[in-house]
């Protein structure tokens, strides 16, 4: 069966609008093949490409050189079986959490009480059900964030994409998130591919960490997480496993930082 | 969140809590607070000293008006010295004075009006008394309302529409936009007499007027607007999944709602002005035509009643799109900066 995301030697160039521009080389030649469930991080330096990966899975730019497929079939547009959440929460400022939460909902044409009931659930899994008719300039920075997990899962997609979802966040609100998060999709067991800058957050969280070069981003290693489900974040942080993945990726990881 | 924590807490921490005061209920805190009966609220809210100045400053145009202040005007600009003027007649001070002619290149900002040509606030508001009988000064109103109204409905719909295609589309931007930047740098009240004539003096060629006029002032604002609209939000609806038609309804549409009801408000006020405009310089009826006719006869507090008039025309179509613009943008107003201009 062919994998649920793939990446076949795929290579991504800008090129400059005007003729005079140089054209700049973000990924190079990377090959990753991802297991439907597989739960991935990704991380590397600033400018590296992790966004732009995302943003040829979520087929809103198409690579330059080589192929990005879903299923064993290329992508050739956005599709909505995948959940796209941004480093920005990217709310509208004139819908309702809940509102906001039900915007997927709405583009497929899900009926009102069906929609409301969805998000009414998610926000509850995400301990916002007392904010679902606050408007976001109403919430804190970290209700925004859970807000926008909220609408990206409640389209059930089959594929998740974080970019740097928690970035935002201060050290205790990640924690809390982190692990509603980590709640949510071990329910549903979907594949994740989620960039992040947090070396800790990645080994916490994933089955499996890719370290990427500067740009041009290469993929520099790929380490299995070896540690059961389902996790306590909290209590995993002073496992030997865990301390010992961590300071492995992160020698891999350093050589591209210095 | 550790079960163990809380079931079994150490001796350590146990010593650490005996220290720790329980949380204020809520009685100790609004013991706290100073309390405020709701008729103190209201009265706080009401600004006393605000609405005291503005009575003042009302009071004092008036006594401006009314004393003839402002027709006597300011002819010389005087220091306490040599010559004998009066300044600001009204006073009648008659000391010794030393004067200058109060011109700036030749010109008085604040000149002397002759009696004939003034007003008082008395024989304005006579006009106000009289015309509840007058049916023509009703049928001259109504006309000038229809006139606006439909000039800002007809130039508001059209404006809205080219905004959006033009905001959205840029091959179309790109085509028609030197066109549209030409038209809008004439000064649209020219085109009047050829208006005249094509359309004739009715009521027809006023609402052509406004209806340019107020197609500009709304057009460019939306026009601005659609391209402004976060990128994020775009972005977010796409990777979602949405149709080019659920992205114009559900992210366009109200991400310009704001600009526009702004660039609304203002075309309220100019459609009145063009129609006014249009009906002084020829129009069968209207109060515009009205204004001219009085002034004409030197009925001079006849055209400040309608200048009043006209006013409130303007105010009420403002009002009614502000009352509109603060229903649909209920979210904005949970926003720092998001204010609705408001009496
Ligand atoms: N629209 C664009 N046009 C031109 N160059 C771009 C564009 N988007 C990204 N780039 C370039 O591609 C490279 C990779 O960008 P990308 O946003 O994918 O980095 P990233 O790994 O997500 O970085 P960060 O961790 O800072 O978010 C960058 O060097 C950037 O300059
Ligand atoms: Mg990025």
């Amino acid at each position: 069966m062919s994998p649920a995301v793939e990446l076949k030697d795929v290579t991504l160039i800008f090129g400059g609008d005007h003729p005079k521009d140089e054209p700049v080389l973000a990924v190079q030649d990377i090959d990753l093949a991802i297991p439907a469930g597989q739960f991935v991080a990704v991380v590397g330096p600033s400018g590296c490409g992790k966004t732009t990966i995302l943003n040829m899975l979520a087929g809103i730019i198409g690579p330059t050189r080589g192929s990005v497929m879903r299923h064993g079939e290329a992508i050739d547009g956005p599709s909505d079986d995948i959940g796209y959440m941004l480093a920005r929460s990217g709310l509208s400022p004139w819908r309702t959490a809940r509102r906001n939460v039900e915007l997927g909902l709405e583009f497929r044409g899900v009926p009102r009480g069906e929609r409301r009931e969805r998000a009414m659930e998610l926000l509850a899994k995400l301990r916002l059900e007392g904010f679902a008719d606050s408007f976001p300039s109403q919430l804190s920075q970290g209700m925004r964030q859970r807000v926008a997990i909220a609408r990206t899962l409640a389209i059930d997609p089959d594929l998740w994409l974080m970019d740097e979802p928690f970035g935002a966040l201060d050290a205790q609100t990640r924690l809390t998130v982190q692990a509603e998060f980590l709640e949510l999709w071990y329910e549903t067991h979907k594949t994740v591919i989620f960039v992040t800058h947090d070396l800790e957050e990645a080994v916490l969280l994933a089955d499996r960490v890719v370290v990427m070069t500067a740009r041009p981003g290469r993929i520099k290693s790929d380490t299995i997480v070896d540690l059961a489900r389902p996790r306590v974040i909290d209590e995993l942080r002073f496992d030997p496993v865990f301390r010992e993945t961590e300071h492995k990726i992160w020698e891999e990881l350093r050589g591209e930082i210095v | 969140m550790r079960s163990s924590d809380v079931d079994e807490p150490r001796e350590a921490d146990m010593a650490d809590q005996a220290r720790l005061a329980d949380a204020l209920s809520q009685e100790e805190v609004e013991a706290l607070i100073p309390h405020e009966s709701i008729w103190a609220y209201r009265l706080r809210r009401l600004d006393i000293p605000v609405q005291l100045l503005r009575i003042g400053i009302l009071f004092a145009i008036w006594a401006l008006w009314h004393y003839d202040v402002v027709w006597d005007g300011l002819t010389s600009i005087s220091f306490f010295g040599w010559d004998r003027v009066e300044v600001f007649g009204w006073f009648g001070w008659s000391m010794t004075w030393f004067s200058w002619d109060a011109s700036f290149f030749g010109i008085q900002p604040l000149p002397y009006v002759q009696e004939t040509f003034r007003a008082s606030p008395g024989e304005t508001w006579e006009y106000f008394t009289q015309i509840y009988h007058e049916k023509l000064f009703w049928k001259d109103l109504w006309v000038t309302v229809k006139e606006a109204l439909f000039g800002f409905a007809i130039g508001s719909i059209l404006g809205l529409l080219v905004g959006i295609v033009l905001g959205r589309f840029r091959q179309a931007a790109k085509t028609l936009g030197p066109f549209i930047v030409i038209i809008n740098a004439m000064p649209k009240i020219a085109f009047l007499p050829l208006i005249l004539i094509v359309y004739g003096v009715g009521e027809t060629s006023k609402v052509v007027l406004a209806v340019i006029i107020v197609f500009f002032i709304v057009q460019v604002p939306t026009q601005a607007a659609v391209a402004l609209v976060d990128p994020d939000l775009d972005l977010v609806a796409r990777t979602m999944g949405a149709s080019q038609r659920q992205l114009f309804t559900k992210v366009t549409l109200p991400g310009i709602t704001p600009a526009v009801f702004g660039a609304l408000r203002l075309a309220a006020v100019i459609s009145v002005l063009a129609v006014v405009f249009g009906e002084i310089f020829s129009a069968r009826r209207g109060l515009g035509q009205r204004l001219i006719t009085a002034a004409n006869q030197l009925s001079y507090g006849d055209t400040f009643a309608i200048v009043f008039i006209l006013a409130l025309i303007a105010l009420i179509m403002n009002g009614i799109i502000g009352f509109s613009e603060r229903k649909a943008l209920r979210w904005q107003a949970t926003q720092q900066g998001g204010q609705v201009i408001s009496l």
